[in-house]
């Protein structure tokens, strides 16, 4: 079989990647940022993000496919690539090793309140690193199984439609205590992911119809969200979910089956092989880069120093709140970057036209 | 620089014939190959001068005697020559070419200086008979036996058409073991053909006994639990996977026939799914799907819920398993793999031992061990539920290696869940996931249709779609002919 990503694995990709942990306070964290009936706010900043993937997709478009990486050395003198390399490296492994630690956390609290968060992180990145030394291929292939495996608990938010009540919600919109710019941007980055597209393009199938695949898994992530942020409004009320820290686990808890009920248990779980796309596929990329710096990054003995050099560097962080303070450090780069980074590439796209038009 | 050339291994001492070379045709050089073997049989014809030499045990008797040995008996030295020219035989050449003959069957016949060899081949063999291993409930109940060319001819019998075509390839330096590769010219894929041929030609060993065993010498990951070729003892099953674009190879000994490039849903597959109403079809595909999650996960739930997630029994249960625990001096972990220990040692005792005395075990091990380890306190009641249940689930698979894979890897489960719950149970799950994905079957993708994704198969895997809707042939195979069903308008 011919080794490339398939667009509809590309899609899938990109909601894998986008969709984490962030789902379960995002209808807390649009009602703090847009006030009530926040869910619309997710409308704006998903069209912002539609907006960089049309900036992303003219870089496939200009550049044909090529290798953003190979864009950047081209352009790039050393001096200005490896200091840029090497920020690359460690935001997007901060970025992973943040998403893997905040959801051991949420793991700690709902699950096991007297385990340590580094043991249960240890054996996640174990996982983490299998899924590494599988290449990008299989991480894609892996990607489908694991969204069919997770997409059901979807349709777990049905269980809470007969407690949904239209009166819990309100006709006004975006008023209350706003907090649009740091809630915002919280909100904002549950969307990012879809930048690591940019790394993909040398693996990717060559064919239109990826474009509309980033497209559809964004959207479908917009989908997800809004459903999550209605349902659960309808089920608590603006008020109640202002005081929860994550609205969605706790609507978990009211389902129940004959054998088995607080069913957040076994969702909670599941939605490790959710995280793990979106943790294996910031590392991967991080990893690509140092590939460009040191080719032994190539080696898995690099790529099991790689993320446990990144566990190590969390292991004293004990508290959820202590790991806040430090994603925020990453939150608004991740932001310029996804911006930025196609900017620059269409630029360079532009020159090398330019030169290669007038040399010839 | 530091590590000399490895030397090649030898498979064969010098005191054993050297196969490869040329040697004169001599009865001196047979008898000396031979030497050792007193099975051979030797006659010597004093009226004619004619000596034969042959293996009563690769030979038809009845033949050798009427066509060879009553004639040698009757004939002059100078009519001999005519007859052997009726007989259709050749002059052989080359010695080492008449040891061979013989060994496949052959009579070997000495005239002066001369030999000829004559193919008696018609040892005894198995009558076909309904498999032991696959049971077909409704359709052809006919199975694989040990002689290939009986094989052959059930696969030929079927499938009339000059396209099957049949590659013979050898295996075993000593056993020489005939192999046939079968495909369908136009239908399946010849770089996926030349890659299987290749890779059967490049095993280096002294002998290969069963289609199973060369299967995990040409495999993609020789490592891996999980079986990356399909081997069924069913001529339907083989045919209609030569049919879809597969390669089939038979091998002689081996009652199975191996397919290939194989994915994980073949092993869910019946041949007898297509000879049931789609919808019933479809209902058992999913009750065999339903089956492997029983196997892998029912067991792992019981020891992480009672280990770590005791809030998610509803009360009412949590009751009746506390009382049926409250004796149970160990945790649930120790109480699992104890009872799964016990359940797999009555599985492979019931497995080895004659039908009948398997059957008392299974009585033995189901009534009695299970009673009297429940009133002995050292399992609960539910677990025995639990264990018997998901022992039974593993049984509903129609692949008995990929039955026995997943047996085996749900141990994986239960420990991670003894360790940390339903965390642990789906990192596990996660562990096994990525390398089914990463597996391949002469690099086509083992999870096909779904990882990578091809929604036209799907009709074809956790389903049985209705045969009209099966127009295409299976992406996995790259057939040349991708259509197969024309409805008539």
């Amino acid at each position: 079989m011919g080794e490339k990503l398939h667009y509809s694995q590309v899609g899938i990709l990109v909601y894998m990647i986008q969709s984490a942990v962030t789902l379960f306070s995002i209808p807390r964290l649009v009602i703090e940022a847009f006030g009530t009936n926040g869910w619309v706010g997710i409308f704006i900043l998903s069209f912002i993000g539609v907006v960089n993937i049309l900036l992303i997709n003219q870089v496939y478009i200009k550049g044909k496919g090529q290798d953003v990486l190979d864009i950047l050395e081209e352009n790039l003198h050393r001096v200005l690539l490896y200091p840029l390399y090497i920020c690359m490296i460690l935001m997007f492994g901060a970025i992973a090793v943040f998403v893997a630690k905040y959801y051991m956390f949420i793991i700690k609290i709902f699950m096991f309140p007297h385990a340590s968060s580094n043991l249960l992180l240890f054996f996640y990145l174990l996982l983490t690193v299998y899924m590494l030394t599988k290449g990008i291929y299989n991480i894609g292939k892996i990607t489908v199984v694991f969204f069919f495996l997770t997409i059901w608990t979807v349709f777990l938010l049905i269980v809470a439609l007969p407690e949904f009540k239209f009166q819990r919600m309100t006709p006004h919109f975006f008023q209350g205590d706003l907090d649009i710019v740091k809630k915002g941007i919280e909100v904002y980055v549950a969307f990012l992911g879809y930048e690591l597209v940019l790394f993909l393009f040398p693996y990717m199938e060559q064919n239109s119809r990826q474009t509309k695949a980033i497209l559809i898994g964004h959207l479908f992530t917009t989908f997800i969200y809004t459903t999550a942020c209605i349902v659960t409004l309808g089920f608590y009320g603006n008020e109640v979910i202002e005081k929860i820290m994550y609205p969605i686990i706790k609507q978990l808890k009211y389902i129940r089956a004959p054998f088995l009920e607080r069913m957040e248990h076994l969702t909670l779980s599941l939605f490790l092989i959710k995280v793990v796309i979106t943790v294996v596929m910031y590392y991967w990329v991080a990893l690509k880069i140092s590939e460009r710096i040191a080719p032994f990054a190539k080696s898995t003995l690099f790529k099991f120093v790689f993320v446990f050099s990144t566990y190590f560097s969390l292991f004293l962080i004990d508290v959820p709140s202590d790991l806040f303070k430090v994603m925020e450090y990453v939150n608004v780069p991740e932001i310029i970057l996804s911006f930025s980074l196609p900017l620059l590439l269409l630029f360079f796209l532009w020159k090398n036209k330019k030169k290669g038009g007038i040399s010839q | 620089m530091f590590f000399g050339k490895k030397k090649k291994k030898r498979f064969l001492s010098k005191r054993m014939v050297k196969e490869n070379e040329t040697i004169t045709p001599t009865k001196e050089s047979v008898i000396k190959a031979f030497s050792g073997s007193e099975d051979l049989q030797r006659y010597f014809y004093q009226s004619n001068g004619v000596e034969v030499f042959y293996f009563p045990s690769l030979v038809d008797e009845v033949k050798l005697d009427e066509q060879v040995l009553t004639i040698v008996g009757k004939k002059n030295a100078e009519d001999i020559p005519t007859w052997l020219k009726s007989l259709q035989t050749t002059e052989a050449l080359d010695g080492n070419q008449i040891v061979q003959d013989i060994l496949k069957g052959s009579v070997a016949i000495f005239l002066e200086n001369k030999v000829y060899t004559y193919n008696v081949f018609g040892p005894e063999f198995r009558t076909i008979e309904k498999s032991e291993l696959e049971s077909v409930i409704v359709g052809s109940h006919d199975a694989f036996v040990e002689n290939v060319n009986t094989n052959l001819s059930l696969i030929r019998r079927s499938i009339k058409t000059p396209n099957l075509k049949v590659v013979k390839v050898q295996v075993g330096e000593i056993t020489k073991t005939e192999v046939l590769i079968l495909y369908i010219d136009g239908i399946a894929k010849m770089e996926i053909v030349n890659q299987l041929k290749k890779r059967i030609q490049l095993i280096e060993i002294d002998g290969v006994l069963d289609v199973n065993e060369m299967a995990q010498l040409i495999d993609d990951s020789p490592n891996s639990l999980f079986p990356q070729f399909h081997v069924s003892e069913l001529p339907s099953d083989a045919i209609s996977k030569l049919l879809s674009g597969k390669i089939a190879v038979l091998m002689e000994g081996s009652p199975s026939a191996l397919t290939a490039p194989a994915d994980f849903f073949e092993f869910i597959r019946s041949p007898e799914d297509y000879n049931q109403r789609w919808i019933v079809a479809s209902s058992l595909r999913l009750l065999r799907v339903l089956a492997i999650l029983i196997t892998l996960t029912f067991t792992a739930i019981y020891v992480s819920v009672l280990t770590f997630h005791y809030e998610m029994i509803p009360e009412d249960l949590l009751i009746t398993i506390a009382e049926s625990r409250n004796r149970v001096p160990f945790t649930p972990i120790v109480e699992a793999l104890l009872l799964e220990l016990l359940i797999e040692l009555l599985r492979e005792a019931g497995a080895r031992l004659p039908t009948k005395v398997g059957q008392t075990i299974g009585i033995v091990g189901g009534i009695v061990i299970g009673q009297a380890i429940v009133a002995a306190g050292l399992t609960s009641n539910i677990l025995i539920i639990v264990v018997a249940s998901s022992a039974i689930a593993s049984f509903a698979l129609p692949s008995y290696t990929m039955s026995n894979s997943i047996r085996i890897v749900r141990f994986s489960m239960i420990i991670a869940a003894g360790f940390l719950g339903f965390f642990g149970m789906v990192i596990s799950m996660a562990f096994i996931i990525v390398h089914i994905t990463s597996l391949s079957s002469l690099r086509t993708p083992y999870l096909i249709p779904i990882a990578p994704l091809y929604l036209q198969d799907w009709k074809d895997t956790l389903i049985r779609g209705p045969l009209f809707s099966l127009k295409k042939r299976p992406v996995a195979n790259q057939t040349y002919n991708k259509t197969r069903v024309r409805m008539r308008k």
